[in-house]
This record gives C-alpha cells, sequence and structure tokens, in this order.
C-alpha cells in the first residue's frame, strides 16, 4: 500500500445496495474515496470530467469502478462499453457488480472486456467478504494502471 | 404401364396364335382320328372279302374233290368195269344194257348229275341217260382221248353245250376193263349242271351288301374269262372275255394268279376292292369284289362328320377366343378410360390446390403448368407465365446462381431441395415463399416440380413469436433481477444491524431498519403490480361504449388525495367521443398516465395536467401532458419497457408505463411520449382502433 489516496467509482442506482457497499468498503479502509453515482450517465460525465465533475481535483480519476448493469438512462453495459473503448480510460479495471446471474449478461460483459464480474451474494457475511477481497486485490494486489 | 400396353398390343396375336395352335390340333386330331377308323374300316372289309373267299374257295375245293372222289369210286367198280366191257362186246346183250342202265339210272339218281353218258373211246356216245340225248359236245369229246390216255377221272371245266347252248361241267370218268387193268374200255361222263350248286355257291354273299359279288375266272390265252354269270352284265358266263393287258382289273390279276387283297376297277369301270385265290387243282381263281363306293359310304359319311365336328370345334375355338379377346378389349377399354377419368381428376385437383404447384423445364427452366393458387398469387396469366422462367419471379436469384442451386437435384444427390425465397408478383409485390424443389423423371421427360407455399403471415407470426419470446425473456430477467435487489437489500441491512448491535452503534439502526421495511415494501408491491401486468391479455372484459370523460372524472376523484398533496390543477377537455373499450383497464391506463404525472412534476411551481384529444388523419389521439421534468429523446422508448425507470429515486416500480403499453397493445391502439426535453414537460398519447 502506498501512501497515495485510492479512489473507488461506484455506479449503483440502488441507494440501499450503494449503502452496503460504502459501509462494507470504509469498514475495512480498502480506499480513500468512494464516490457513488446513480446512473450511467452520471458515471460517464464523472469519467469524463464533465458538468459538475470537471474539477479533477475533487473528484480523480477513479482507481476502480464497481458498476451495476441495470441502470436508469444509461445502461451498465453501454457505460462498460464507453469506457472500454475509451483510449484514455480502457485501464480502469471495471467490476461488473450486480444482482443479473442472467449468461447473457455475463457473457456481454466479457464481450465488452469486462475485468471482472461478480453477482451480489443475498448472505450478508458473504457480500462483505466479497466486498474486501474485491478491494484488497484490486486496489492492493493488482498493480494499478495509475 | 408400358409393359401393360406392349403386352395389350400383343394380345391379339397371341390370341391369333392359340387360335391357330387349337384349329391345327383340332384338324390333326380329326384327321388321325378318321385316318384310324378308315383303316380299321378298311381292314374290317378286307378281312371280310378274305373270310368269304376262303370259304368260298374251301368250298369249291370239296366240292371239286368230293366229284373226283365220286369218279374214282365209279371208275374202280368192277362190275360196271365187267358190264361196259360187255357192253362193248361185238355181241349187243340186252341184258348187260340192261344191267348198265340200271347202275347209270342209280348213278344219275343218288347225285343229281344232269346227264350221264356212256362214251366209247372215241367219244361216241352209246347209251345216255336220260335217253336220245344228241351227241356229246365237242368240248367233251376233245378230252376223250386225254382221259383215255391218263386213265384219271378229268373234269371238264366249264363250257357251253353244243345242244343247248347252256354252261356245263362234265366229269369223265374211265372205265378200264376188267380184264387188262391198263386198258380204258369206255367212259362215263357225267354232267354237272353248274346252276344246280356252283352257280348258287359263288352267288351267294354272307352279308347284307348292294354291290358285292363273287366271280370265277379262268385264263384264257391273253384274257380272262368269266365262268359265271355277273350281278350286272347278262350272259357273261363264258362269252365275257377280258384282256389280261387291262392291269386294273382285279379278273385279270386273279387270272394271272395274283392272291390277296387288291384294288382295282372292275368291269364295269368301277373302282373297287377284291380278294383274289386261285382254287387249288383247277385253272379257277375266285374273286370277291366290293364297290369301293360302297365301302366308302360310311367312310365318308363318318368323314362329313368328322368335318362338321371339327368345323364346329374350330368355331367354337374361334369364338371362345373372340369372346376372350372381347373381353380383355373392353378391360383394357375400362381400365383406359379409368385412367383416362383419374388423369382428369387429378389434374382437375392439382389445378385447384390453394398450394401455388409449378412445373418447369428441366434445361430452359421455363415454366410449363403452373396452377391456379400460383396464378393467382403472382396475377400472371397462364400464357404470360410459360413465356416466362424460374428465375423470372425469384428476384432473390440470377439465372446463373439458381442453376447451381439445382444442381444437387440435376446430379442425383439430393431428391429434394427446400427453400425459402422471394415472389416477385406481377404488380411487383413480393411476398416470401417456402419452395419445396424435386425434378421427376416420367417416362423420357424430366421437369421439375415446386410446391410453393406463401409463408407471408407465416413469416409475421414466427416475427411476433419472436417479439413475445424476447419480452418474455425481458420480463423474467427483469423480474429476477427487480426481486432479488430488496432480498439483498433486507439481508445487508439486517446483517449490518447485528454488527452495529455488537458494536454499540445505536445511531444507523433506525435507518437500517426503515431500509429494511422498505425493502419488503417495494417488493409487496412488485409482487402486486407483476400479478397486474399478467392478468392483461388473460382477463379481458367485455368491450363497451365508454364515455371518456366520465371516465377521466371518475380516475380524478380516485386520485383526489395525491393531486391535492401536489397541488396539482387538472384540466379535463370537455365533449371527449365515447370509446368502445374495456372500461376497467382504460381506467387503469388514465390512472397510471395520471399517476405518472404527479410524480414527475418536478420543481415546477404550479404544476398542471391536461387530459385531451386530437384528430389526426381521421384517429382519435388522446394524451395526458402535464408541464414537468419532461423526458429526453433518448428515453422515450425505453420509459415503456418493464421496470424501467429513468430516476431511481422515485417512487413506483417501473411497471406502471409498461402495463399501459400492454393494455393499449390488447385494445389494438399505440402508445407514446411526446416531449421537447428535459424540463419542458410531457405528452403521453394513445390511440384506440375502432374495434
Amino acid at each position: 500500500m502506498k501512501g497515495e489516496p485510492l479512489t473507488i467509482l461506484l455506479v449503483e442506482d440502488n441507494l440501499d445496495h450503494a449503502e452496503l457497499v460504502i459501509r462494507n468498503m470504509e469498514d475495512f479502509q480498502v480506499a480513500n474515496t468512494i464516490i457513488h453515482v446513480e446512473d450511467g450517465e452520471a458515471a460517464l460525465d464523472y469519467l469524463h470530467g464533465r458538468g459538475k465533475y470537471a474539477d479533477r481535483q475533487q473528484f480523480p480519476l477513479p482507481h476502480l469502478m464497481l458498476l451495476d448493469l441495470r441502470l436508469p438512462k444509461v445502461d451498465g453495459l453501454e457505460v462498460l462499453k464507453k469506457v472500454k473503448t475509451d483510449e484514455v480510460l480502457r485501464p480502469l479495471p471495471v467490476v461488473i457488480l450486480t444482482t443479473s446471474e442472467a449468461e447473457r449478461d455475463m457473457a456481454m460483459a466479457y464481450e465488452y472486456h469486462a475485468n471482472s464480474y461478480v453477482t451480489k451474494p443475498v448472505i450478508f457475511e458473504e457480500f462483505s467478504k466479497l466486498l474486501r477481497d474485491l478491494g484488497f486485490y484490486w486496489l492492493a494486489w493488482n498493480k494499478r494502471p495509475w | 404401364m408400358i409393359n401393360d400396353d406392349r403386352s395389350e398390343r400383343r394380345f391379339p396375336y397371341i390370341m391369333a396364335g392359340v387360335f391357330l395352335a387349337l384349329a391345327i390340333g383340332i384338324i390333326t386330331a380329326g384327321y388321325v382320328s378318321f385316318q384310324n377308323y378308315q383303316q380299321r374300316f378298311r381292314k374290317e372289309v378286307e378281312s371280310q372279302l378274305s373270310a368269304i373267299v376262303e370259304l368260298k374257295v374251301g368250298e369249291l375245293d370239296r366240292w371239286r374233290k368230293d366229284r373226283l372222289e365220286h369218279g374214282s369210286i365209279i371208275s374202280r367198280v368192277e362190275t360196271l368195269s365187267f358190264l361196259v366191257r360187255r357192253f362193248f362186246a361185238d355181241v349187243p346183250d340186252p341184258e348187260i344194257r340192261r344191267q348198265l342202265h340200271g347202275w347209270l339210272v342209280n348213278y344219275s339218281e343218288s347225285f343229281h348229275y344232269d346227264q350221264l353218258r356212256l362214251l366209247d373211246v372215241n367219244g361216241t356216245t352209246l347209251m345216255s341217260l336220260p335217253e336220245g340225248r344228241p351227241p356229246a359236245s365237242v368240248a367233251v369229246r376233245k378230252r376223250i382221248a386225254e382221259v383215255v390216255k391218263s386213265k384219271q377221272v378229268t373234269i371238264v371245266d366249264f363250257y357251253r353245250a353244243d345242244s343247248d347252248k347252256r354252261v356245263y361241267l362234265t366229269m369223265l370218268i374211265p372205265i378200264r376193263s376188267n380184264l387188262d387193268e391198263n386198258r380204258v374200255i369206255g367212259i362215263i361222263a357225267m354232267r354237272i349242271d353248274p346252276e344246280k350248286y356252283l352257280y348258287p355257291l359263288i352267288r351267294q354273299w354272307p352279308t347284307a351288301s348292294t354291290t358285292a359279288e363273287t366271280l370265277l375266272v379262268r385264263r384264257e390265252g391273253d384274257d380272262v374269262l368269266f365262268l359265271n354269270e355277273l350281278k350286272y352284265e347278262k350272259n357273261s358266263a363264258l362269252n365275257l372275255r377280258i384282256s389280261l393287258n387291262n392291269t386294273t382289273l382285279p379278273a385279270a390279276m386273279a387270272a394271272l394268279g395274283k392272291e390277296g387283297i387288291v384294288e382295282g376297277v372292275d368291269y364295269r369301270d368301277e373302282p373297287v376292292f377284291a380278294c383274289l385265290k386261285t382254287v387249288p387243282g383247277t385253272s379257277w381263281h375266285l374273286v370277291a369284289r366290293i364297290d369301293k363306293a360302297e365301302i366308302y359310304a360310311p367312310l365318308k359319311e363318318r368323314l362329313w362328320l368328322m368335318i362338321a365336328g371339327v368345323t364346329l370345334l374350330i368355331i367354337l375355338a374361334g369364338v371362345t377366343m373372340t369372346l376372350v379377346w372381347r373381353q380383355q378389349r373392353l378391360a383394357v377399354y375400362r381400365r383406359q378410360a379409368g385412367i383416362e377419368r383419374e388423369k382428369g381428376r387429378l389434374h382437375d385437383i392439382i389445378k385447384r390446390s390453394l398450394n401455388e404447384i409449378y412445373l418447369f423445364n428441366r434445361d430452359t427452366l421455363q415454366f410449363i403448368f403452373v396452377n391456379d393458387g400460383g396464378m393467382a398469387n403472382l396475377g400472371y396469366s397462364m400464357n404470360e407465365l410459360q413465356r416466362l422462367t424460374v428465375f423470372d419471379i425469384i428476384p432473390e436469384f440470377t439465372e446463373e446462381s439458381f442453376r447451381t442451386a439445382i444442381t444437387p437435384l440435376l446430379t442425383g444427390k439430393q431428391e429434394r431441395l427446400v427453400f425459402e425465397t422471394i415472389h416477385r408478383r406481377k404488380d411487383g409485390t413480393p411476398y416470401q415463399v417456402e419452395v419445396y424443389l424435386q425434378l421427376i423423371e416420367s417416362g423420357d421427360a424430366a421437369v421439375f416440380l415446386a410446391i410453393v407455399n406463401d409463408i407471408t403471415v407465416r413469416k409475421q407470426s414466427e416475427k411476433e413469436l419472436h417479439n413475445k419470446n424476447a419480452e418474455l425473456e425481458r420480463f423474467a430477467y427483469t423480474v429476477s433481477h427487480d426481486l432479488k435487489s430488496p432480498i439483498i437489500t433486507i439481508k445487508g441491512f439486517t446483517g449490518a444491524l447485528e454488527k452495529d448491535l455488537l458494536k454499540g452503534n445505536y445511531e444507523r439502526m433506525a435507518g437500517d431498519l426503515r431500509r429494511v421495511s422498505n425493502a419488503a415494501d417495494k417488493m409487496n408491491d412488485l409482487l402486486r403490480d407483476l400479478l397486474e401486468l399478467s392478468t392483461i391479455g388473460h382477463v379481458v372484459n367485455a368491450p363497451e361504449p365508454v364515455s371518456m370523460n366520465i371516465l377521466v372524472d371518475d380516475v380524478l376523484a380516485q386520485l383526489a388525495g395525491p393531486l391535492n398533496n401536489n397541488n396539482l390543477n387538472v384540466v379535463v377537455q370537455s365533449g371527449l367521443p365515447s370509446v368502445f373499450c374495456d372500461r376497467r383497464r382504460m381506467a387503469e391506463v388514465v390512472q397510471n398516465l395520471v399517476e405518472n404525472a404527479i410524480k414527475h412534476t418536478g420543481e415546477q411551481a404550479v404544476p398542471q395536467i391536461l387530459f385531451g384529444m386530437r384528430e389526426e388523419s381521421g384517429v382519435n389521439i388522446y394524451f395526458v401532458q402535464d408541464n414537468g421534468t419532461g423526458i429526453d429523446e433518448r428515453y422515450h422508448k425505453i420509459i415503456f419497457g418493464l421496470f424501467n425507470k429513468l430516476d431511481s429515486k422515485s417512487s413506483g416500480t417501473g411497471i406502471g408505463l409498461a402495463l399501459v403499453k400492454r393494455i393499449i397493445e390488447v385494445h389494438g391502439g399505440q402508445v407514446w411520449v411526446e416531449s421537447e426535453g428535459v424540463g419542458k414537460g410531457s405528452r403521453f398519447c394513445f390511440t384506440v382502433s375502432k374495434m
């Protein structure tokens, strides 16, 4: 762990789920900042530093994106596609964190080069463990692109 | 079929052959049978003739031998010899004469001789019985010397007497001297009248016959001499003589010594059968003859019978054959007529089939036949089609690509091709078809047969089914997703609560509990809405004319609470036309649209809702218009999708608009949204088809 601040972008329309993720992440202190947006449009705006997210000091590029698939306005898969076709954003690790266990969703996600695909466990303990492991893996073990 | 035709054509020849064979068989059988019969008959006649001849010859022989025996006995009677010597003595002795006369009388009476004489060795009659007879005939006297010399009893053959010119035989008995055995002193001549025994014997025929006759002949120089009276020629005895050169004459053959059965022509120039035999020890030949005509009469009769029988049989065979042939022809005609009728019916059925049926040339690919179904759909007449080729009506193919496509059929690699393509009608419009293509070789001709189904309707149904399946998939997906979400929330926050409880972090617990409760409520709402959605299309109430104004007013009355809470002002256009629809469902549509408007009033100070109607090209378009947040054009489609929400914070399950869409679609209408963008309000429009 380097001393630099690590940022996670959480794209989740379900506020309860977002709260659960944030709480667990905070408990394990895997990241300095968790930024939560509720739809795909906001996620893209953030990543591109558009609109209210123009200030990169306040809203730096995240080191990990947790992306739900079913999102209002712009769908999660669409966000993923945009990220992975963007020359700058492409290296950003994108972990699909979704309720959907549909094989089609998983297949599409990998098709668009998702870095990982996990479904939200119903059991709370597992949910916690998953988020801890995700955080440690992608932010500690994994060599970050930036 | 072909074999049948050939055998049918051959049939008359077979019949004729059979008839010919039969006729030949019948004729041969008749001929052989007749030949047999003829031979048998002839044998019978021959044996009859032979028997008669044998019998008569036997009798003649016996008669002669008897005569000679008698003569021989007489010639040895010594008393007679003595008397004759004494009689011939120089001195006549009346006693001797008397005694001699007595002997002669005795002989004459005992043996029925016609005439007895006592001759001296010169042939002079010395005594005769009856008395006073003229001198013996020359024929007799000529033989005296011979008898004297041979001292043998001799019979003088048939001769004519000089005196009465009648035919007689005479037996000459030499009388020897009782003193000198070797000296003949006189001759006793016993005349035999053939009429008494011989002629009747010869004439007599033991069976009933009209032409049969026995003749006795002898050779005389180069002639044959007939010795008895003939049946058909008077005064023939010893008069009729015919040259031996006449070789066909049975009598001549007999005279030449021939014996047995012969065929010939008799003295009357009549063809005859004859049996010849020589009487032993004589120059006589017996001829028993019978006219061929008589023999053949029954044969002829038989022949005619046979011919009649054979003819009848042949006619019968012919008639039978003709009948069989006719029957066969009739069967053939009937079958052909049946085939023709069947062909006609088949053609008619194929012609009237609603499936499109095409026949086209294997090589030119030109149409040969198109049935009514094909012509009706294409809009071409048969004449027009017959000038077209297959690839003229299938725009997806060129001639080359079509020929390539049908190669497997031509090479026999495949028996049938099934493919989908597009047909182009005469007016240029296309329709989708499914084609079953087959190459049929019938006899020496080969044609393509295409049975074509117009699958436009099917394709449309398939597309609809596809859409429905896709929708169903989406539904299942979203249901599983959206139902699982609250569960995760509930489980997550109950876990968090436990943790907080352990840590004594009580401040968060109330909030966590509310989250759990809300999630449970959400699940409840979801289930209710899903149930509602699932009933659409199944539970449909009978449509009825519904006043739109009354319906909208009812809905607004129900929503009075939320409307008042949001300070909403609702305006309803008056005089809306009635709609023929399911009243309850239509109320749901209006309610959902108004509720949707209430949810998205946004920051508007004076939120307003307008329910109205406009007409566009004859279609009534109802709308619910608000001045709320509005919707970006990008989301105009997805908002009607199940569980789709633009704002995750807004209340509701995301089913409302999907429900509206389903109800309107069931009513045959359309629903859409019109909005100039965010903050500019939105207008949800729908139509209802005039059911």
